[in-house]
């Protein structure tokens, strides 16, 4: 019985860790390119290393797509962002 | 997230694939095959409180399933979550006992001492794992930006020609390639893929490759099709010349020895290691293209569903066929 129950924890404890630290990594990958908080998780909980690759990858793909102008598909150089807010001004 | 209901996920499916991942559980995760030809299955369900991880994961799929009527994506979701902690176990144990054989082959597993034995992962581990990854993708690819590269109509034909034989070679790594002694004789070694010196990394490998073109179906983009395509032209590179070293080397050692002493000391090639080879060639042809842009664009059209068409729904007929699977697999373990 106590046999059966301390099994029933460590193996649902090392899940747990390998579940929230794969979590965890792909939070910080997520972060990283600004992704949505909720849908890194999931991703990191649900699909592990696999969730981790594939944040980066999506991660990378949003960042292609953000970064690019919409009319001529590359970022401006020397042309200040419309969002561009000078933090010292008043 | 969608709120028009005609867009939302079907259900059948998700309960289906949890139901295969339940059902995988009862399957054998771990084979134990000792010199002297026996061969012994370790599950889930063998473990002291196995049957109360499973019931618990069972209860919480019932649970994400009743939510899932009404709201279906957080049901979804709950399913998933459950059905991951199982698809997990079942990885980590298998993986980590081939991976510790694989390098360390003097360790005791339930009481065999594994320098006189093999260890391979069962057949469970491949459906519980392969299971729920799909229903983990059903979920995340309904979430931004996931939605945005994931397709609806338009399927991209190569990672569905690659997973089938890569699933093959997962499969075929954990059963016997050769076998060495006849089956009367005392002494038998069965050599099965996973038996090979450093061949954990090799099956961990694999499973990543298989899940990188689950991914690749889910997220329809060529740098992850690249991607899958680079690791999967190295996995069936090393796995390919682990059978051709073990088919010529088994072919190698019958030829050699003429007189086979009343045949105790037979070598015979398994058909699995045959399946293997094919396989491996199919992915590496595929996966060459792979790695060129212009194949990422061949894709399977589905029909448009329109107002007026009738209903029909390609997930219902999937879920349905993996239901009744799930219904006769039952059935004749319990015979």
């Amino acid at each position: 019985m106590i046999t059966g129950f301390l099994t029933y924890i460590a193996i649902f404890g090392m899940t747990a860790i390998w579940v929230l630290g794969w979590m965890g990594l792909s939070v910080v990958v997520g972060s990283f390119f600004s992704l949505p908080l909720r849908t890194v998780m999931l991703v990191g909980a649900t699909l592990g290393p696999l969730g981790f690759i594939v944040t980066i990858m999506i991660g990378i793909l949003e960042n292609r797509t953000t970064n690019s102008d919409p009319v001529l598909g590359t970022p401006q150089a020397g042309v200040p962002s419309q969002d561009f807010e000078d933090p010292f001004a008043i | 997230m969608t709120t028009d209901t005609s867009l939302q996920p079907r259900l059948l499916l998700p309960v289906a694939l949890a139901a295969l991942v339940i059902l995988g559980s009862s399957m054998p995760w771990i084979t134990v095959r000792t010199f002297s030809g026996n061969e012994r299955v370790y599950n889930l369900a063998d473990l002291r409180g196995g049957i109360a991880i499973i019931m618990t994961i069972a209860l919480f799929v019932l649970i994400g399933g009743v939510i899932g009527i009404f709201k279906r994506l957080t049901g979804m979701t709950i399913m998933s979550l459950a059905v991951a902690t199982l698809g997990w176990m079942a990885a980590i144990s298998g993986m980590l006992l081939t991976l510790l054989w694989s390098l360390i082959p003097s360790i005791n597993v339930a009481g065999i001492d594994l320098a006189k034995a093999t260890l391979s992962q069962g057949s469970g581990v491949v459906v519980t794992v392969v299971a729920s990854l799909a229903l983990a993708f059903m979920v995340v690819r309904q979430l931004q930006p996931f939605a945005t590269y994931a397709p609806s109509t338009h399927i991209p034909i190569l990672p569905l020609v690659v997973v089938v034989p890569l699933t093959a070679i997962a499969v075929c790594m954990h059963s016997e390639w050769l076998r060495l002694g006849t089956d009367g004789a005392a002494v038998q070694a069965q050599v099965a893929g996973d038996a090979l010196y450093g061949s954990g990394l090799v099956v961990l490998a694999i499973w990543l490759a298989i899940g990188l073109w689950i991914g690749a179906l889910m997220v329809n983009r060529s740098l992850v099709m690249a991607v899958a395509s680079g690791l999967t032209v190295a996995v069936s590179l090393i796995v390919g010349m682990y059978a051709i070293f073990m088919w010529a080397g088994g072919r190698l050692l019958d030829w050699l020895v003429p007189a086979k002493l009343e045949e105790w000391a037979a070598v015979s090639v398994e058909p699995q290691l045959y399946v293997v080879l094919v396989s491996v060639l199919i992915t590496f042809i595929a996966s060459v293209f792979g790695l060129f842009p212009k194949s990422h664009t061949v894709k399977l059209t589905l029909g448009v569903r329109t107002p007026g068409s009738t209903k029909f729904f390609y997930s219902d007929v999937a879920g349905a066929v993996l239901i009744l699977f799930v219904l006769v697999t039952t059935v004749m373990q319990l015979r």
